[in-house]
C-alpha cells in the first residue's frame, strides 16, 4: 500500500501555468512568433525587452535599451562578479559553475544598485527639480560618462529628457533602461545582469584552470583575530 | 586615491602552521575529537561555543524538522536542477533561495522576532495576556510568520520537538512559555496551530540567539533535506524534470499576434 500524507490527500493543480513563452514547437514569446517572425525583424535585445515588458519596443525604446545594455557590459576583475568567476576558475571549477558564480554574484550586485537606486525608481515616474543625493552626479567622471551617454543616444536619435539633469552614471543609466520600459525593480536587475554576464565569463576564462600560485592570495589583506 | 587595500578583520579562520583556528578555538587542540557539526554551526552563526546539553537541542531541532519530501517547493527545486546530474548546483540554487523566503528554514528568525516581541508585550506569558497583542496584529492584517499549518491540523514536527525538549526540561525556559501562550491564545482566536519555524525560534531565543543567527543556524541544520534530495536527484537525472510534457502546461499568456514588422511586410 503507497505512504499517504497530505499531499496526497490535498487537491493540486495538475498543470504548470506558462506565461509568457509557450511550450512545444514554433514556440512564441508573449504571443509572438520567434523563428517566423521575431527572428526575421527584431535584435535579440528588442526580444529580451519584450520578454520583460510583456510588449514589442518602439525603434526609440530599443535603441535607449542597446546603448544602456552596452555601457553595462563591462565588468573589470575588480568588480566583485568577475573576481568571483575568477576565482571559480581558479579552483577548476566547471563552466556551468563558473557561470553560476558569476550569476548569482552579479544578481547580488544587482540586487545592491536597485536598492541604492529605489528613489531614482520613484522619482522617474514623477521628475522634479530636486535630486536625491544618492543619484546625483559625484564628480566630473559621472558627468563625462553620462555625457557619453547621451551622445551615444543622439546618435541613435534618442533624447532622453530627465539625462540634462545633473545624475550619476549608474542613476542615468537605470533612467535610460527605464525609457526604454523597465520600470520595475526586477526588470532592471534582471537587465543589470544580462548586460556584464558575457564579460564576466569571458573574464575568468582567460585565468588559468588550478592557477593557484598566480591568484594573489592576500589581495586584499586579511587580518585573523580570535574572537 | 591609495594603491594599498584596507585590510579586512576576520575571526573566523586561520591556516597556521600544524593547525587552524577556527572561531578562536584550535581545531586540533581545542575542536577535533570533542566538538560536533552542530557545535561547529553554532560557533560559526553565533561565535559561541555551546555547552553539550545546549548543542544536543540543535541536533534535536535538525532532527525534528526533517522533513524531506522531494514535492516540497524549495526541494523540488533541488530535484529540477539536479536533474542535468549536478548535486552541488541543486543544493546552491535551494540555498540561494532561502534567504527572506515565504517558506523554509529562514522563516525561524522571522517567528524569532514576533515571539520575542509577543514576550516583551505580554510578560506575564499567559494564553489570556498573549490574547491582546495577538489580536491586535490580526486586526491589523499582519502576517504572522510561525502560525498557520497548512494542509494538515498540525504540525507533526512541532509536537517531535516538544516531546525532544520535555525529556531535556526546557520547556519551562521562557521562550517555550511564550509558544505556548501565544498557540493557545492563537486557537481561540483563530484557530491557528504554530508551526515547526515558531517551535524552533523558541527553542533557539532560549539557547540565547538572535533572530539573524536562528535563521542561519536553521538553514544551516537543515542541510540534510537538501542535500539528500539533490544526491538521489543527480543520480536519476529524471528526464521528465528536465522538460516536463507539453500537456503539462497550460498557457494562460497573451493569445498569438503578428509583429508591426511582419504585418507590414
Amino acid at each position: 500500500m503507497s505512504r499517504r500524507g497530505p499531499i496526497e490527500d490535498n487537491e493540486w493543480p495538475e498543470k504548470l501555468k506558462s506565461h509568457v513563452v509557450t511550450a512545444g514547437a514554433a514556440p512564441r514569446i508573449h504571443g509572438y512568433l520567434v523563428e517566423s517572425d521575431l527572428a526575421k525583424h527584431y535584435r535579440f535585445t528588442d526580444t529580451a525587452l519584450l520578454a520583460l515588458t510583456g510588449e514589442l519596443p518602439s525603434e526609440a525604446e530599443g535603441a535607449a535599451f542597446d546603448v544602456a545594455m552596452t555601457f553595462l557590459a563591462p565588468l573589470s576583475v575588480a568588480e566583485a562578479p568577475a573576481h568571483a568567476a575568477a576565482l571559480a576558475r581558479v579552483c577548476g571549477a566547471r563552466s556551468s559553475a563558473i557561470l553560476a558564480a558569476a550569476a548569482i554574484t552579479l544578481a547580488e550586485r544587482a540586487r545592491f544598485i536597485v536598492a541604492q537606486c529605489g528613489k531614482l525608481l520613484d522619482w522617474l515616474a514623477a521628475p522634479d527639480d530636486a535630486l536625491d543625493p544618492s543619484i546625483e552626479a559625484q564628480g566630473e567622471e559621472d558627468r563625462v560618462a553620462v555625457q557619453a551617454l547621451r551622445d551615444a543616444l543622439a546618435r541613435r536619435h534618442v533624447d532622453i529628457e530627465v539625462l540634462a539633469k545633473p545624475l550619476s552614471r549608474e542613476a542615468a543609466l537605470v533612467a535610460t533602461l527605464w525609457f526604454a520600459g523597465l520600470r520595475r525593480p526586477e526588470q532592471v536587475e534582471t537587465a543589470l545582469v544580462m548586460a556584464s554576464l558575457p564579460t564576466v565569463v569571458a573574464e575568468a576564462h582567460c585565468h588559468d584552470v588550478a592557477s593557484f600560485r598566480e591568484y594573489p592570495i592576500k589581495l586584499p589583506p586579511f587580518e585573523y583575530e580570535d574572537p | 586615491m591609495s594603491s594599498k587595500p584596507p585590510s579586512l578583520t576576520t575571526h573566523v579562520g586561520h591556516a597556521d602552521w600544524g593547525d587552524n583556528r577556527y572561531c578562536g578555538f584550535s581545531v586540533g587542540a581545542e575542536l577535533a575529537g570533542t566538538e560536533t557539526i552542530a557545535g561547529l554551526i553554532a560557533l560559526a552563526t553565533t561565535g559561541r561555543r555551546l555547552a553539550p546539553e545546549e548543542r544536543a537541542v540543535l541536533d534535536d531541532i535538525a532532527v525534528a524538522m526533517t522533513v524531506a519530501d522531494a514535492r516540497v517547493w524549495p526541494l523540488k527545486m533541488t530535484r529540477v536542477v539536479s536533474s542535468y546530474g549536478g548535486s552541488l548546483a541543486a543544493v546552491a540554487a535551494a540555498n540561494v533561495c532561502l534567504e527572506e523566503a515565504y517558506v523554509g528554514h529562514w522563516t525561524s528568525g522571522d517567528a524569532a522576532v514576533l515571539l520575542s516581541a509577543l514576550r516583551a508585550e505580554a510578560p506575564e506569558l499567559t494564553v489570556a495576556a498573549m490574547r491582546e497583542p495577538l489580536d491586535r496584529r490580526f486586526r491589523e492584517g499582519v502576517r504572522l510568520i510561525g502560525f498557520g499549518v497548512p494542509f494538515r491540523p498540525e504540525d507533526e514536527r512541532v509536537r517531535m520537538l516538544r516531546e525532544c525538549l520535555v525529556r531535556r526540561g526546557r520547556t519551562g525556559l521562557p521562550y517555550w512559555r511564550t509558544l505556548e501562550a501565544a498557540s493557545g491564545a492563537a486557537r481561540i482566536l483563530r484557530n491557528l496551530e504554530p508551526n515547526i519555524g515558531l517551535a524552533v525560534a523558541a527553542a533557539c531565543l532560549d539557547l540565547g540567539f538572535s533572530p539573524r543567527q536562528i535563521s542561519l543556524v536553521c538553514v544551516a541544520l537543515g542541510q540534510t533535506d537538501y542535500v539528500a534530495n539533490a544526491v538521489e536527484g543527480g543520480e536519476q537525472r529524471p528526464a521528465v524534470l528536465r522538460r516536463l510534457p507539453d500537456a503539462a502546461i497550460e498557457y494562460v499568456g497573451k493569445a498569438n499576434r503578428i509583429s508591426p514588422r511582419e504585418a507590414g511586410e
